[in-house]
Parts: structure tokens; C-alpha cells; sequence
């Protein structure tokens, strides 16, 4: 099951290579003129159809990743909103310092005095809940296992999965006969084109995974997310997620519904397809829809801000004037080596990269704990200025200060988060400004400040690649990097397909090293070092066109394709004969009329 | 969407290694995820199958190129003209090998210094920072940049030294200015002499970039013939068939060495001090206008011989001036 941007790819390709296919009969020439007006004025049926098996994923599915989703988001915006504060604060501080005769400098001094421990507050708030959401993302539950690789039969198995390994191509026909205007035509042609997508993406994704989805689900996730960032970024004319969700939703500016039509249709056709004696009750499609709205507008949402400008000339120069001593640095110095702390590491020993995926991109290097780090360094350098103002003012030193500079962050125990630090009153006077203005604590004040602000940018990107390595939003920018860059080009391997790895959740940023479960199989027809965009053509002349040209004919002699792919490339959907964990498995290819 | 479709089946993208997830021997511990920065002195391949510069190679590899690096000029450091007083914009490249995937928020610093060899106290021209993501391939060029703006004085001399390092707080630059040695740190010259009037007479510093007082040997020469043709091709010049003659002398003009195709001085500086001396240069014949060469000033901590510390070019060019 391949993701957003493939499948809108392969649709906007499909419908290309139809107008393109050198038609003489004119049986074809008709249907495909039809089909042609009701792309042009249901484009967003079309595309709704292109994204059926995510409309059933999310209908099927208890909600848990869509509910996680949000609270990332709701972290994301919150954690940019801090950052951004920070950035007011910092230029405040630096501009009133700088200049304390100015007109505006003593109420910009005083405000950013004020914000920057509503700042710290704010931040200080955030602690339990990006501990909870890291802990809650960090098990991957919301990714369930495959009925399949539960041995559960076919008649248990939830709606998403039936409808990619069992009938898959009889629906796509029922729907085409059953469609009855533009709209649902069009929507028909959609799920044709999904249909095809997912026969040729998904042999794509078993290759580079290393197996099916149902044995590497956390794996398939990531590669299937990298995968659309790949395509999105080489095919710039695709929608983005947003755009996706903008052109697929119908009803009111309140309330977003599947159109009666569509949800018909597929009533319909499900039962046309399926005896529905002998599966669960056909889902709810409404609210699928709206999950399914909801989750491409949310993962839409999470942008990096820019990186933190550096402190005012007059700053700098006096920061780094001398090279023999640079500013100070708040960030605790024995970090662990993902930056986080309690690892002991002296700096210094840093290690250069490597080209392949290895334990620097394993579940325990991808953490969000150094916007844990951050929030603690954030409380204890607002007290330490809340402590030594007022010495500051009066041109002293404040021994706090040099104290906070000289300690070990994680050497004392942290603060309890039901402790909000307290907002106290540090307004200052012109004259104490003008005093403050020339003490070298100040400067390092100033220091500390763009250090926290770097700090904080860089937990904001740990952050986004932790709910990236975790399966929720797309890599987007970070596909170069070896852990997602292994899924964009298909490697050479003869030994497919591998059996589930133990320990998955620590492993999955591998490619599989677990036996190879037979009796073997060929992954896709894809040549070794084939890119993501060799499937999507693929979809359109292999499986697209064919099968509209069959429908469009009334002839039936193409088969159900297995469409996670999960026995390899143009495999039709399957039925094990006792457990899958029998080795070999006994695979019994399913008749056109099997469920 | 524009898509090859002969393309189609028949990728040939580089092949992927495997790494397996190893069933019998997971190490699942925290990997190391911190930046790996450096200033790249060779921001491509030197010969087929090198890998452009992580910063590993420190101290810089000297002799000949393409394999030997002139430290004095680091293709890292790029600027618009210079001129004493007016704007002046430096852009320098980071690169980030570190592990994992974040993306490092380094700063990056640059300085600026009269002709020195060795460097005690440049001078503060600017700091930016910079997004530097990992790029964890050494085989793949690449690399983000910073660029910042200033003006040197007007008082300044026509020639000077840029130096530059980059910094993150989990990979620190040292604090001892080493171009040579440490990986965030590197220099560029903007000197560069005609042959108009003979002899040539370049003053410049040698300087302890020390906290300790040190005994250095101060050696001057001309690039080889090898380096300095690869050097010419890289300024888009030809290299000049002369033999310069070398000596060195003092800050009152008392010559230190003979007058010889390589000087050496041997020389004791206090902790951050610096002195001036010239270095008087004669050419055996005059350079043709598309002609250059090079002398390089090495500066060598005394007691690892081996071991350069600071460096300074002096470029010759033929004079070019309309008659």
C-alpha cells in the first residue's frame, strides 16, 4: 500500500497515458471520451478514488495514530510559537542593552524581562506532555500487525487489508458498473488508478523493505513515507498533503462529507463484491473520510522555522573579539552521543558518518529528549537572571551566575514538573539598564540566550525526524540521509522474501537479516538500483489501462492481484494453507471468485 | 509530470549497500548523533576515488598536490574583492559528517589579520550561523554555507589573511587559531604582489598562537614546480619559469638569513606575541602578465619539527599594468 503523493501521481499518470493510447475502436474512443469530461469536472472524486485504501485504513482503523498526530502537531506549533518567542526576546534584550539611552530601550528591557520567564513557563509546561507523546510514539502500537501474519482467516480480517488481498480486482470492475455519473465515474476511475499504484508501488516497497508489509510494518511505513517525499520532491507539480485534502473535500465550510454518491457507490459495490455474510460489518466510511482529511492537513503542518538569527553585530564582536575565549555554552558538556544526557561522552571524540544506515539511526538515537534538555537549561538560566539582576544593576557580580556557568546541568536532580517556576518582578530603572549595559555577565547573558535558541531549533529537528523515523509525518528534506535514502533505490539482493525480524522496533532501520521464508519469491521486476519513479509508469501501462481497456470492453480474463504485493510482483491474492510461520509457507493462489 | 519512460525497468542508480539488521548481534544502544564539522579544503574528489574533505585528514596533508594541500588557501573561504574600507563579503562553506540525521545549527566565525604566519590576534570581522544537515557520505560532495558582510578598515594594508572556523557546542572548535590542525578552523590569503618593483619586499608577522612561550623554525621557499602549476591552473594563470632568491629580515631591516632559494629562521615567541619581519624577494627574470608564482611561509613548532602550526602565500604576478 503505497502512500498520498504516489498515489496522485499514478492517477494524474493514468489519466495521461489514456489520452495518449492510440485508440481506433471505437467502443474505446467513446469511453474514454466519457471518462475524459468526468475527470475535467470531478477531479476531486478522482482523486478521492485514487486514495480509497487510506479512506478504508483510516475507517477501520481505532483512531490511536490520528490521536497522536494531533498531539504532535499541537506540540510542533506550540514548540514553534516558543521558539519564535524567544527570538523577540532575545532581540529586545540585545537591542535595549546595546543601546540603553535609547527612547525604547528601557520598556523593550523590561518586557523582554517579563516574557522570557513566561517563556520559561511555557516551556517548563510542555515537559510531561513531550514526555508522554515520546513514550506513547516510541512503541509503535498504532501500527498494528497483519491479520495475515496472525494466521486469522480472511472472513476476521478487518475491511483496509480485505480489500488489498482479497477481490481487489473485482471491486475495481464493480465499481466501474455500478458508477452511474460523472462523479462517480470518475471516482471509479480513481480506485482503478489506486488499484494499479498499489500493484506496482507495493512490489516497489517489498523490494526495498526486504518483505511484505505484514512482516516489516514499521519498516513499510517509513519506506512508504520516504517514498512520497521522493516523488513529491521530483514531481514538483504534486499537491502537496494540504492541497490533497483541499481538493478531495465536500460538504460545508463546517462540516466536511463523503459524498452521498461515492458512499453509495462503495456500499454497493462491497456488496457486489464480497459476500458480506462472511466479513465484519463494512466500516464507517464517513468517518474514514474525515480521519482521513483530518490526518493529510495535519501532516502538512510540520514546517522547521528558520535558524535562529545570531546576536547583534555590537554582540558578536564583542563574543567573539577574541578566539582564545568563545562565549560560554549552556548545553551540558558530558551528553550522551545522540546529545542527550547521562551518556558520559567527552566532546572531542566525535565520529564521522557512514554512507549506510547503521546503530546512529536506531530507535534509541532518534529520541526528543533535547527538548528535555533544553526546557531544564531554559529554568535554570531564567533563574540565575532573575537572581543577578539586581546585583547587575548595581555594576556587581553575581556569584549565582558564574555558579549556574560552572555546574553540571544533569549532576542535581531535575525539577518537579508540577513546580512552575514563578514569574517575579525585575523591572529595572534607565539608570540600572545604563549599569547592566557594560558587565560581562550580561554579555554572556546574551550568549546564552542565542545558545538556548539554537538548542531549541535543533530539539525542533531531532523532534520532526523522531515523529519521521516513527512512521507519523514525511521525511520530506531528510530523504538524502542513509536511514531513508535506503527505501529510494532497489538493492541487489537474491534472497527475498525475509521473514519478521525479532525485536522489530530496534532493528527496523535496517534492511531484514532474519531467514528467508519460503519458498522464495522475486520481490518486482525492478532492476538493482531503480528509483521510485520507475513504478508509477509502470502502474499506468501494466495495470491501468489494461484493465480500463477490459472493462471498457466487457472482457474478464485478468486475475486479483495481491496489492501489498506480499508474495512479489504480480502475485494474485493468496491464502496460506496452515500458518504462515510454517516453512515453506503453503501458498494457495486464490480462484477469481475466492474470498 | 514529466517522466522518461525508457527510463522505466531500467535504473542504474548507484547500487545500494545492505546493511542488515544482523539478527545474532543488534547492538541497540544510542548511536553517536553529534555534527562532525570542518571547513573543507577540497570540497571535490583531489584524484579518482577520494573522498572530498570530512576533516579527518588533520593535520593537512603537505606536499605536492593534488595529494599535499596549501593550507594558505582554502577553497572554503570565498570573497568579493577586497579593498581596504570598502564592503567586503566572506562565504564559507561547512560541511557536517556526523552520524544519525539531525541537522547542527553552527556558527561560524571569521577574522581577519595583516600577513602573519601563525596567528595571535586576528581581528574580529564577523559571525553567522548556519543549518548544517549531516552528509554522511564521503564520497558526495556537498556542503552548506554561511555568508556575512563587513567592512575592514581603512587602514588596513592591501594584503591580509582570512581566517575562519566553525563551531557547534557539541564540536567545539579550539580555541588556538590551527588552520593546519584542527578541522573547524581554516585560512585563506589575499595577498597578492606584482612584479613591478624588484626586490619585492613583503612585510609580514610571525606569531605564537599559544598560551606558552615556544621555539619555532620559520621556513620560506617557493612552491614546487608540481604544486605550483596545479595552483596557477586553479587562479587561471600559468606558472612562471623563475627562481625566486629568498631573505629574510628583521623589523629594522637587518637581513636574518642569506640570500638563498629556501630561508630558514629559528625563533622564540612568548605566549601570543608576534614579530614583524619582511621577506625581500628577487626574481631572475620578470613574470609575463598571465604568469604567477607562489612562496610559501611555514611556521614550525620547534620541538615536532613536523609538525606546521601557521602558514602564509605570497602570489607573484606578472605585471599587467597598461603601458
Amino acid at each position: 500500500m503505497i502512500d498520498y503523493h504516489a498515489h496522485t501521481l499514478a492517477l494524474e499518470e493514468a489519466s495521461k497515458t489514456l489520452a495518449a493510447a492510440p485508440f481506433t475502436d471505437a467502443a474505446l474512443l467513446s469511453a474514454r471520451n466519457e471518462i475524459q469530461i468526468d475527470l475535467s469536472v470531478a477531479n476531486g472524486h478522482a482523486m478521492l478514488g485514487a486514495l480509497v485504501d487510506h479512506l478504508f485504513a483510516h475507517a477501520v482503523s481505532d483512531g490511536s495514530e490520528l490521536a497522536l498526530l494531533n498531539r504532535a502537531a499541537d506540540l510542533w506549533d506550540r514548540g514553534v510559537a516558543l521558539y519564535n518567542d524567544l527570538g523577540s526576546v532575545r532581540d529586545r534584550f540585545e537591542s535595549s542593552l546595546a543601546a540603553p539611552g535609547d527612547p525604547d530601550a528601557l520598556s523593550q528591557f523590561n518586557t523582554a524581562a517579563f516574557d522570557v520567564q513566561l517563556f520559561a513557563q511555557k516551556a517548563y509546561a510542555m515537559q510531561a506532555e513531550v514526555i508522554g507523546l515520546r513514550d506513547d510514539v516510541s512503541s509503535l502500537k498504532y501500527l498494528t500487525t497483519h491479520p495475515r501474519q496472525l494466521d486469522e482467516p480472511a472472513n476476521s480480517w478487518d475491511w483496509s487489508s480485505l480489500l488489498l488481498g482479497r477481490r481487489t480486482d473485482a471491486l475495481v470492475r464493480n465499481l466501474s458498473r455500478l458508477a452511474h455519473d460523472s462523479g462517480t465515474r470518475a471516482f471509479a476511475f480513481g480506485a482503478l488508478a489506486s488499484y494499479g499504484a498499489n500493484a506496482a508501488g507495493s512490489a516497489y516497497l517489498g523490494a526495498v523493505v526486504g518483505g511484505p508489509r505484514r512482516s516489516h510494518r514499521f519498516r513499510d511505513r517509513i519506506a512508504r513515507n520516504t517514498i512520497g517525499s521522493w516523488l513529491s520532491r521530483k514531481y514538483l507539480t504534486t499537491p502537496s498533503p494540504g492541497k490533497i485534502a483541499k481538493i478531495v473535500r465536500f460538504g460545508g465550510p463546517n462540516r466536511a462529507v463523503l459524498p452521498s454518491g461515492v458512499e453509495q457507490l462503495l456500499k454497493d459495490a462491497l456488496k457486489a463484491t464480497f459476500d458480506l455474510s462472511r466479513t465484519p460489518e463494512p466500516p464507517n466510511l464517513q468517518r474514514g473520510y474525515r480521519r482521513m482529511l483530518r490526518h493529510l492537513q495535519l501532516i502538512d503542518g510540520f514546517s522547521r522555522p528558520p535558524v535562529p538569527a545570531p546576536p547583534q553585530s555590537v554582540w558578536l564582536a564583542k563574543l567573539y573579539g577574541d578566539p582564545s575565549n568563545p562565549p560560554p555554552s549552556l548545553r551540558p558538556q558530558d551528553v550522551g552521543l545522540s546529545g542527550d544526557p547521562g551518556g558520559g561522552v567527552s566532546l572531542g571524540s566525535n565520529s564521522s558518518g557512514n554512507p549506510a544506515p547503521s546503530q546512529s539511526d536506531n530507535e534509541k538515537s532518534s529520541t526528543i529528549c533535547g527538548i528535555i534538555v533544553a526546557i531544564l537549561i531554559i529554568i535554570d538560566l531564567i533563574q540565575a537572571f532573575v537572581q543577578c539582576i539586581v546585583q547587575w544593576a548595581k555594576k556587581q557580580t553575581c556569584t549565582f551566575w558564574d555558579n549556574m556557568l560552572l555546574k553540571k546541568l544533569w549532576e542535581k536532580d531535575p525539577p518537579d514538573p508540577r513546580d512552575q517556576p514563578p514569574t517575579t518582578d525585575v523591572t529595572a530603572s534607565s539608570s540600572e539598564l545604563t549599569a547592566m549595559a557594560s558587565n560581562d555577565q550580561v554579555t554572556q547573558l546574551i550568549a546564552c540566550l542565542f545558545d538556548i535558541h539554537m538548542q531549541i531549533w535543533e530539539a525542533l529537528d531531532r523532534a520532526y525526524h523522531f515523529l519521521t523515523f516513527h512512521g507519523l509525518i514525511y521525511p520530506q528534506s531528510l530523504i538524502n540521509v542513509p536511514v531513508y535514502s535506503q527505501f529510494t533505490s532497489v538493492p541487489a539482493t537474491s534472497q527475498w522474501p525475509r521473514r519478521p525480524v525479532s525485536d522489530p522496533v530496534n532493528r527496523y532501520h535496517l534492511y531484514p537479516g532474519s531467514p528467508l521464508e519460503h519458498p522464495a519469491a522475486a520481490p518486482s521486476g525492478f532492476p538493482v538500483g531503480a528509483n521510485p519513479d520507475a513504478f508509477v509508469p509502470l502502474a499506468a501501462s501494466r495495470f491501468i489501462l489494461p484493465l480500463w481497456e477490459q472493462i471498457a470492453r466487457g472482457e474478464t480474463d485478468t486475475q486479483n492481484l495481491d496489492l501489498d504485493a506480499d508474495r512479489g510482483f504480480l502475485h494474485p491474492c493468496w491464502a496460506t494453507g496452515k500458518s504462515i510461520n510454517e516453512d515453506p509457507v503453503n501458498v494457495r493462489t486464490l480462484d477469481y471468485g475466492d474470498q | 509530470m514529466e517522466i522518461n519512460r525508457e527510463a522505466i525497468m531500467q535504473s542504474t542508480t548507484h547500487h545500494q549497500t545492505l546493511t542488515h539488521s544482523g539478527e545474532s548481534a543488534p547492538d541497540d544502544r544510542p548511536g553517536d548523533t553529534r555534527p562532525y564539522l570542518c571547513i573543507p579544503y577540497w570540497e571535490t574528489s583531489r584524484f579518482a576515488g577520494d573522498p572530498v574533505d570530512i576533516g579527518q585528514i588533520r593535520p593537512l596533508p603537505t606536499g605536492p598536490l593534488p595529494t599535499g594541500v596549501i593550507s594558505w588557501e582554502c577553497p572554503g573561504i570565498q570573497t568579493t574583492p577586497y579593498l581596504p574600507g570598502q564592503e567586503l563579503q566572506v562565504t564559507v562553506d561547512v560541511r557536517n559528517s556526523g552520524q544519525g540525521s539531525a541537522t547542527a545549527i553552527a556558527t561560524v566565525v571569521v577574522y581577519w589579520a595583516v600577513p602573519t604566519v601563525g596567528f595571535a590576534k586576528p581581528s574580529f570581522f564577523g559571525a553567522t550561523t548556519v543549518a548544517a544537515p549531516t552528509m554522511r557520505d564521503p564520497m558526495v560532495p556537498g556542503f552548506a554555507s554561511a555568508t556575512m558582510s563587513g567592512v575592514i578598515p581603512v587602514t588596513a594594508p592591501n594584503h591580509i589573511c582570512l581566517l575562519a572556523y566553525v563551531t557547534h557546542s557539541l564540536d567545539k572548535a579550539n580555541p588556538v587559531a590551527d588552520p593546519i590542525g584542527d578541522r573547524h578552523w581554516a585560512q585563506r590569503n589575499l595577498i597578492a604582489v606584482s612584479t613591478k618593483t624588484s626586490p619585492i619586499i613583503i612585510p609580514f608577522f610571525a606569531a605564537n598562537p599559544f598560551d606558552t612561550e615556544e621555539l619555532f623554525e620559520l621556513r620560506v621557499r617557493a612552491l614546487d614546480r608540481r604544486t605550483l602549476e596545479l595552483f596557477a591552473l586553479r587562479m587561471k594563470f600559468e606558472p612562471g619559469e623563475v627562481q625566486p632568491r629568498l631573505r629574510l629580515v628583521d623589523g629594522l631591516a637587518r637581513p636574518m638569513t642569506d640570500q638563498t632559494s629556501e630561508a630558514r629562521l629559528r625563533l622564540a615567541l612568548g605566549s601570543h606575541r608576534q614579530r614583524q619581519y619582511s621577506l625581500m624577494l628577487d626574481l631572475d627574470r620578470q613574470l609575463a602578465p598571465y604568469q604567477l608564482t607562489a612562496i610559501e611561509v611555514v611556521l614550525y613548532q620547534s620541538k615536532n619539527r613536523e609538525r606546521p602550526v601557521g602558514s602564509l602565500g605570497i602570489v607573484v604576478r606578472g605585471d599587467d599594468a597598461e603601458a
